[in-house]
């Protein structure tokens, strides 16, 4: 035996005369190889009969958060939380169990298994999906495209109404608590501004405070000034806008007093007040004016206070000189005096012609008798003052609170009226569709993937049967254990010997 | 001193050689030679002629928000190309352009569904330079996207037609929601203040009245006075509620009626789908032609060279 040494050449050829004998080996077993290929035709064909095609249709729905409100700033992202409670809606047992019923789902398991089986069995063949930009898709694979469309129309009806029906639930209940706040707080409102009113009826002078732009004490040592001057020998002797063109005796202005002594102090309280009100009013329209421009709300909500403070101001003035008038006019043959000053923004307290008379004769204390109050000793100023910040300052929280109830309230019935509103809406956008065709893989994608798994299991197994057979077809068949001595060529068809 | 197998395996130079002698063994067999590269040439002739180009003209949009108050105008969509794709090209607008167009015909005319999927899936939609992903703060400045939209189809024509009608369908959509979103925000807001206007004004009538009955009655109990006082001091917050109301009804009928005249969030036209001149494109085809041409040609001559007979040893 003598062995050669192959180059490479050699080599590349005889590898592929290997490759080529183990091909034939292996067609020699086609039997084989078309018994697979039978075979999974069988399968195939059995399994088309047996396979029931799905259909599968599906809905498209978006979520508006509607016009952007100031309390939405600074809002985690609502679509997400969306996402999750359409979910949840969607796959609630109750609404999924009423579908089975309604459209006749899985009968069989239902009856066999009870409805929450079936339940189960609808929640695999439901799809649902936030692929973004606020939209939901929803699908439902059924056994025809008919049930299929009703199915999924109907499961984003649910989805759609029982999110609507919640979220106006909710709006209703935040509502109906905030209404009830609401009579709590008007209540603990009440009960401060009683309290408030009593002190005020008691203590009159706290009345000036009414403002709520102005210290009330500065308000009160402002508008006292003029009853103290009045009081005053100094004041009495250089009467300022008071023109009294006939003198005033001592009995006329003691009768004056006595008559006409409450309406003149009211009239005067009132008019101190008006006036003290608008320099706030005024002082703040200022301060905002420096900050803001004229189109600010906070601008143009101070004007209006001012307007309506000037406003206050003007009747005010107006029945204070009817009261003056109609207090001469009760004062008997007196004429009555005119007033120098005008009652205008910018002057100060007018002193009225009973201030005057008590001011000629220097005998009496009218201040005394204007603000109403007996200046005991056991009237503590400080533990009035004390009182008057705490009432005050409980009629302004709950006032707030109040405030903020409603303003609470007002955005709870707007939620609860979300339809027609600026609030969240979910529509469907892209109703469901009617399938027409199955679901994939269609017949002809298993016929193809049956015919290529056959295909490739039946060379396989020729494959195998050749490497397995030991029989000697060719002369590198014996090659392989015994050397080759003579080779007698296969007589071809029609060679002749 | 064993070696590796790795020492035993042929160096690079034998399989150069044996390349060499292949390709020296396929020249021997001039015919088979000639008869492989004329059918490799027709074939890639053939794939040159049948593999059509496809063209993807972009129609680019900035979308860019009114420069106002952001609380007055409907919100913008932060993940503007999903909201494209699934709230703005739905069933009905694209299988209304398939129609119009007659894209995928025999599709269509079997299986719309599977024609809009396929439509869908030419459909490439993108946004850069997003800026609203961000919320805005008050008194910033607006906020602006750019959207690209683009269509892909072997026919330029229809290509840039189909691409300026989604575009434009985009515009149209966009304004014509936001439009309804607004005028609907503007509605509510205004029955919202006429109820504050009314409740005000029951409130002051009934302060008038109490006042009036107040005003007659020189002997009124002090239940009735506390009730009066309270009644005062309810207005303000009416007032104060109507005024608040009053401003976002002024707010949102302002967004609105800039919405209504396209002047809120605007929609430039940055790219009309502007297809480029197409001499380069085939020039680049002819080209990647030659080049697996001769870059195919060694390996046949291997092929051939391989399947060679052998020869009888001399």
């Amino acid at each position: 035996v003598i062995e050669r040494s192959l180059d490479p050449f050699d080599e590349t050829r005889e590898q592929l005369s290997s490759a080529t004998a183990f091909v034939r080996r292996a067609m020699r077993s086609w039997r084989t190889a078309v018994g697979v290929l039978v075979f999974g035709g069988a399968v195939c064909a059995a399994f088309l009969v047996m396979r029931r095609p799905t259909f599968r249709s599906e809905t498209v729905i978006l979520y508006s958060a509607g016009v952007r409100s100031d309390d939405d700033i600074g809002r985690p992202d609502m679509a997400r939380s969306a996402m999750f409670r359409l979910k949840e809606i969607l796959m609630s047992r109750a609404s999924l169990d009423a579908v089975t019923k309604q459209f006749d789902l899985y009968r069989e398991v239902r009856r066999t298994r009870g409805p929450v089986d079936a339940v189960e069995e609808l929640k695999k063949n439901i799809e649902f999906r936030a692929p973004g930009g606020d939209t939901f898709s929803l699908a439902f694979t059924g056994s025809s495209p008919q049930e299929a469309r009703a199915v999924t129309a109907r499961l984003a009806e649910v989805v759609i109404g029982q999110d609507s029906d919640l979220r106006r639930k909710q709006a209703i209940m935040v509502s109906d608590f905030l209404e009830t706040e609401k009579r709590a707080t008007e209540d603990t409102l009440r009960e401060a501004e009683t309290a408030l009113a009593s002190f005020m009826a008691a203590h009159p002078r706290f009345a000036l405070d009414a403002t709520p732009l102005a210290t009330g004490a500065a308000i009160r040592a402002s508008v006292d000034e003029s009853p103290l001057r009045l009081a005053s020998p100094l004041a009495a002797a250089q009467p300022r806008s008071f023109v009294a063109p006939r003198r005033v005796t001592a009995a006329d202005a003691e009768r004056v007093s006595n008559t006409t002594s409450v309406d003149a102090r009211d009239a005067t309280l009132e008019e101190a007040r008006a006036k003290a009100a608008l320099a706030a009013a005024r002082a703040n329209l200022v301060d905002l004016a420096a900050r803001f421009t004229v189109a600010h709300p906070d601008v143009r909500a101070a004007q209006a206070e001012v307007e309506r403070a000037t406003a206050r101001l003007a009747s005010v003035t107006v029945a204070a000189t009817s009261v003056e008038r109609s207090s001469w006019n009760a004062g008997g043959n007196l004429p009555p005096a005119p007033l120098a000053t005008a009652r205008g923004l910018s002057g100060v307290v007018t002193r009225s012609p009973q201030h005057a008379a008590a001011a000629a004769t220097g005998t009496a204390d009218v201040s005394t008798h204007l603000a109403g109050e007996s200046r005991t000793p056991n009237n503590d100023v400080v533990a009035l003052e004390t009182e008057w910040v705490k009432l005050t300052r409980e009629t302004t929280e709950a006032r707030q609170h109040q405030d903020q109830v409603e303003a609470a309230l007002f955005k709870a019935k707007g939620a609860a009226d979300s339809e027609k509103g600026d609030g969240v809406e979910v529509t469907m956008i892209d109703p469901a569709f009617l399938p027409q065709t199955a679901v994939p893989p269609g017949r002809a994608m298993v016929v193809a993937l049956f015919a290529a798994g056959s295909l490739l299991v039946a060379v396989l197994a020729a494959a195998l049967r050749g490497l397995l057979n030991d029989r000697v077809y060719a002369e590198r068949d014996v090659g392989s254990f015994a050397p080759v001595l003579v080779l007698v060529p296969r007589r071809t068809h029609g060679a002749r010997y | 001193m064993m070696g590796t197998w790795f020492d035993e395996e042929p160096p690079l130079t034998t399989a150069a050689r044996q390349v060499g002698q292949l390709i020296l063994a396929g020249f021997e067999r001039k015919r088979v030679l000639l008869l492989v590269a004329t059918l490799y040439a027709v074939a890639i002739a053939c794939g040159l002629l049948r593999i059509k180009y496809s063209y993807a003209p972009e129609y680019v949009l900035r979308v860019v928000e009114a420069d106002r108050d952001p609380t007055g105008v409907p919100r913008p969509r932060p993940q503007m190309a999903d909201y494209v794709r699934q709230a703005v090209f739905t069933s009905e607008p694209l299988l209304d352009v398939i129609g119009r167009h007659g894209l995928y015909p025999s599709l269509a005319r079997s299986n719309p569904r599977a024609a809009l999927e396929s439509f869908r899936e030419d459909i490439d939609i993108e946004v850069r330079q997003n800026y609203f992903l961000e919320e805005r703060p008050i008194g910033a400045a607006p906020r602006s996207a750019l959207l690209f939209v683009s269509y892909h189809n072997t026919d330029s024509d229809v290509a840039v037609s189909v691409t300026r009608e989604l575009g434009g369908l985009v515009v149209k959509h966009e304004l014509s929601t936001r439009q309804k979103e607004a005028t609907r925000a503007a509605d509510l807001a205004k029955s919202r203040t006429d109820e504050a206007r009314q409740a005000l004004t029951l409130r002051r009538s009934a302060v008038a009245s109490m006042q009036a009955d107040l005003d007659r009655g020189n002997a009124a109990g002090p239940d009735r006075r506390m009730a009066f006082i309270g009644l005062l001091g309810s207005v303000p917050a009416l007032e104060l509620e109507q005024d608040q109301r009053e401003r976002r009804e002024a707010s949102l009928a302002l967004g609105a009626a800039l919405e209504r005249r396209g002047v809120g969030t605007v929609f430039e036209v940055v790219s009309d789908a502007v297809l480029p001149a197409d001499e380069g494109a085939k020039s680049a085809r002819s080209l990647a032609a030659g080049m697996a041409f001769v870059c195919g040609l060694p390996l046949l001559f291997v092929a051939v060279g391989a399947f060679a007979p052998k020869k009888a040893p001399t």
